[in-house]
């Protein structure tokens, strides 16, 4: 439910910020527990991505760093 | 005495610091004033010299600057031999091939310096600096 | 989530293994569990929360004392050593699926009644595939928050005492942090706050990023090119003026050749020209053999050392250190077919064998060998060669003495022609005379200038290698840079977004809270309470309102308040579409009997799960008749005074 409703909020913005946010908001919601998260880096990826395909770089195969 | 030099038996290293002498002594068209065709020519004269002294020093063990053994002809590498037979009075140091072009880097350290100063701060150019030299 | 069954072995008053089932159906969907008070209510209240979440959470104790779990009874019955087991087991259904989530406790008996616990408890959850098997969850706890997170428990697992919290006066926070933590309010904060750090470090990255570089290195190399193109123009100028000087010359020189009084000069002139040429010419040359020659003068100046290397070699020889390589595979061979020189066979071990073997060892490896014998015979010729460029180097040098001054001769004798051409008494030779000497002496100063335009060109070439990959290097850079810049903007404007639609889902969600709390208290109230509305305003501020229009709340009886905080959670519990169970530990108990009359008429429809425990007094009469036809299960905790033991017994519907 609220993942769509959350979603849906913000489906009047451009598609790139809305794959971050969306992104985001899950990664936010599978750390909710943990007082302070470290998830910079997860985020850094999350960014990364969506910048380069904006800047229409090819991607590299991707390394988890979870 | 040097220990613990990076020992590699496939080249030999020059130091940065004075890589400058090798490019002036080998850049340009001026025969005269750059007589040297290759860096190696005027790393063997450094040896050479080096040797003359008879004092050696070791020679950082990275740098961008060197000479692949390739280079070198089989009378230069015969030569190189021979310097380290003369150096340790041992013939097994043939079976270590990096100790061989160590040794040559050694002299080369302290020779580099004579090269600059018998061709470089001589009057006359360094051509038949270099000719007096025999 | 919703339950199935719990089983408890061991916990606390529930001595062994006690079960109890809870109803789902839709149509019956409320369990009653009688007690009197201390009869085991509150444990199982508490065996609940401590098998799904264990003993604290999030700072949160949910048990004071782990040992206090450990049924008494179990001890007193067990001897010293004894292991000893306590768990809850939970089933669950959650999304449709089934689950099991357990959690042993593990200690072992010592004298005096007491037990020492093993340091954590166990928990695990497993779920039933839909072919039947079960398969353990590999991130138990991560995935028991996801369904109930710890930090809303409390607000469908809860406590009847507390039933009135938010509808205290002082209870803002508590309703803002409800709204907050049930609407997830604090991932969209914290996504915000994430995306501004990391916008925060792209931003501080960027500006290392060095800018403008390319662009100033691009300005350098066009000039650098530019500069280049000019000096080459200016060579070819040069080169023209010193090719017309060379062709007026070339025609001076030919009209004095015609000329009767200077002919004979002129052409004493062309001959030494000539010569000079050709001894110029020679003298290149000459110089670039010295120059292979003395390029190898190292050989001569390390000559001493392989004149050392050769004693050192012949030293070894003679001492018999390196035989001959035929004598080496001699004794190879030898040892091989274990046969003495004479011809003899060698027996393992004899004399002569040993001595073979010495001579072997003594004698250096094979390869060492090839490689001495081969050094030494290379060697030997040096001192030759050597000999041999020292006399070339001489003969060459002696030569250059030579020519340097057959050139200098011929200098002079031209000098010598040109100071008589110019004293010339006719008037046009000696006119003539000092043009071609004038064009001379430009064509000498266009070849300096050339040479200097050459040094120059030199430089310009190495600076523009330089410059194209310090150029590539700063294409790089830029690149990083722009994909910064675009991280920047992105996560920027994603943390914006955020902050902008924060507040408008935050008071959508208050609104519809509001309408939602009104409806149900609109629903559970009694008709005779005095009030209009029920207000929840931008300030979390929960009241409910008269008919007056001022805020009723300091006149709310405890029981009107104690129906709006439950109309606030079963609210919360609708908006946020969460499935959980609504699990009352003795809610009635201070309510007037019209609320909980009310209360007992709506609310099973207002859960999905409801399960009461309660005492007798609290569930009676009306209250109990609009319950029945919902009740799928009824218990009664039996607690025997004499055990301290609880025992669950179902009752029938």
């Amino acid at each position: 439910m609220h993942h769509e409703r959350l979603r849906n909020l913000f489906s009047g913005y451009e598609p790139a910020i809305q794959t971050i946010i969306d992104q985001v908001l899950q990664l936010e919601q599978a750390y909710i527990t943990m007082d302070r998260p470290r998830l910079k880096e997860q985020i850094d990826d999350i960014v990364e991505d969506v910048a380069k395909q904006e800047l229409g770089i090819t991607k590299k195969p991707r390394i988890s760093r979870a | 005495m040097s220990e613990g030099s990076a020992s590699r038996s496939d080249r030999v290293i020059i130091d940065e610091a004075v890589i400058d002498i090798y490019r002036e002594l080998t850049d340009g068209s001026n025969v005269e004033q750059a007589p040297f065709r290759t860096h190696k020519d005027v790393f063997m004269l450094a040896v050479a010299l080096g040797f003359q002294r008879g004092t050696r020093r070791s020679a950082p063990s990275h740098s961008k600057h060197t000479i692949r053994k390739e280079v070198f002809t089989d009378l230069d590498y015969h030569l190189l031999k021979a310097i380290a037979i003369a150096t340790t009075g041992d013939v097994e140091v043939l079976m270590r091939q990096g100790e061989v072009l160590t040794i040559a880097e050694e002299f080369a350290q302290v020779g580099i310096h004579e090269v600059k100063s018998n061709l470089m701060e001589q009057a006359g150019r360094p051509l038949w600096n270099l000719v007096s030299l025999t | 989530m919703k339950l199935d069954r719990i089983v408890l072995e061991n916990f606390r008053q529930y001595f062994g293994k006690q079960r109890l089932t809870f109803a789902r159906d839709p149509q019956r969907n409320v369990t009653i569990i009688h007690g009197v008070n201390g009869a085991g209510k509150t444990s199982l209240f508490l065996a609940i929360n401590w098998c799904l979440y264990g003993r604290a959470v999030d700072n949160t104790k949910i048990v004071e004392n782990v040992g206090e779990l450990v049924s008494k009874e179990l001890i007193s019955r067990a001897v010293r050593g004894d292991r000893l087991v306590t768990s809850v087991e939970l089933h669950f259904l959650h999304e449709g699926e089934r689950y099991m989530a357990r959690r042993n406790l593990r200690g072992t008996r010592q004298d005096g009644a007491s037990v020492v616990l093993d340091s954590t408890d166990h928990f695990t959850l497993m779920r039933t595939r839909s072919d039947g098997q079960t398969e353990t969850i590999k991130n138990p706890i991560l995935t028991i928050n996801a369904m109930l997170p710890p930090n809303v428990r409390t607000y469908f697992l809860f406590d009847g005492e507390k039933i009135d919290e938010f509808a205290k006066p002082e209870s803002r926070k508590d309703v803002k942090d409800a709204i907050y933590l049930v609407l997830k309010l604090e991932i969209l904060e914290r996504a915000k706050r994430h995306l501004e750090t990391n916008a925060d470090e792209y931003s501080r990255e960027l500006r290392k990023v060095s800018s403008g570089e390319l662009a100033q290195l691009l300005d350098r190399e066009v000039k650098a090119r530019e500069e280049r193109t000019s000096d080459e123009a200016q060579k070819i100028e040069h080169m023209r003026s010193i090719e017309s000087a060379r062709r007026k010359i070339v025609d001076i020189d030919t009209t004095l050749r015609e000329s009767q009084n200077a002919r004979e000069l002129q052409s004493q002139r062309d001959q030494i020209e000539q010569a000079l040429r050709e001894r110029r010419g020679e003298l290149e040359s000459l110089i670039g053999q010295i120059r292979d020659l003395a390029v190898t003068s190292y050989f001569a100046i390390a000559q001493p050392a392989v004149d050392r290397a050769l004693q050192i070699l012949d030293e070894k020889r003679q001492r018999g250190e390196i035989p001959s390589s035929i004598r080496q595979q001699f004794v190879q061979d030898l040892l091989s077919q274990m046969r003495c020189i004479c011809g003899r066979a060698l027996t393992d071990g004899s004399t002569e064998h040993q001595r073979l073997l010495n001579l072997l060892q003594h004698s250096l490896p094979g390869s060492l060998e090839d490689d001495v014998l081969d050094t030494s015979a290379k060697l030997q010729p040096f001192a030759e060669r050597v000999g041999r460029q020292r006399q070339d180097i001489d003969t060459a040098m002696r030569r250059r003495t030579e020519l340097v001054g057959a050139i200098n001769q011929l200098d002079a004798e031209l000098s010598d022609i040109r100071h008589q051409l110019t004293k010339s008494p006719i008037e046009e030779i000696s006119r003539l005379e000092r043009q071609r000497q004038e064009f001379a002496a430009d064509i000498d100063s266009a070849n300096l200038k050339i040479g200097g335009i050459n040094v120059h060109l030199e430089k310009l070439t190495k600076e523009i290698n330089q410059l194209e990959k310090e150029i590539a290097r700063a294409k790089t850079e830029e690149q990083r840079a722009n994909l910064l810049q675009t991280k920047v903007d992105l996560t920027r404007r994603s943390a914006n977004a955020i902050g902008e639609m924060y507040e408008r889902f935050a008071d959508d969600m208050r609104l519809k809270i509001e309408a939602k709390t009104k409806e149900i208290f609109k629903l559970l109230a009694w008709k005779g309470d005095h009030f209009e509305d029920v207000r929840l305003g931008t300030d979390y501020h929960l009241e409910v309102i008269d008919r007056y229009g001022t805020p009723a709340r300091p006149d709310l009886s405890a029981g009107e308040r104690q129906v709006l905080s439950l109309s606030f959670i079963t609210a919360m519990s609708r908006v946020s579409e969460e499935e959980a169970p609504l699990v009352m530990d003795t809610p009635f108990g201070r309510l007037s009997s019209h609320h909980r009359n009310s209360i007992t008429l709506h609310l099973p429809a207002l859960a999905d799960q409801l399960v009461l425990f309660v005492t007798d007094e609290e569930l009676r009469d009306q209250a109990r008749s609009n319950l029945e036809e919902k009740i799928g299960f009824e218990y009664r905790l039996s607690f025997d005074p004499r055990t301290s033991c609880t025992t669950i017994e179902e009752e029938g519907v």
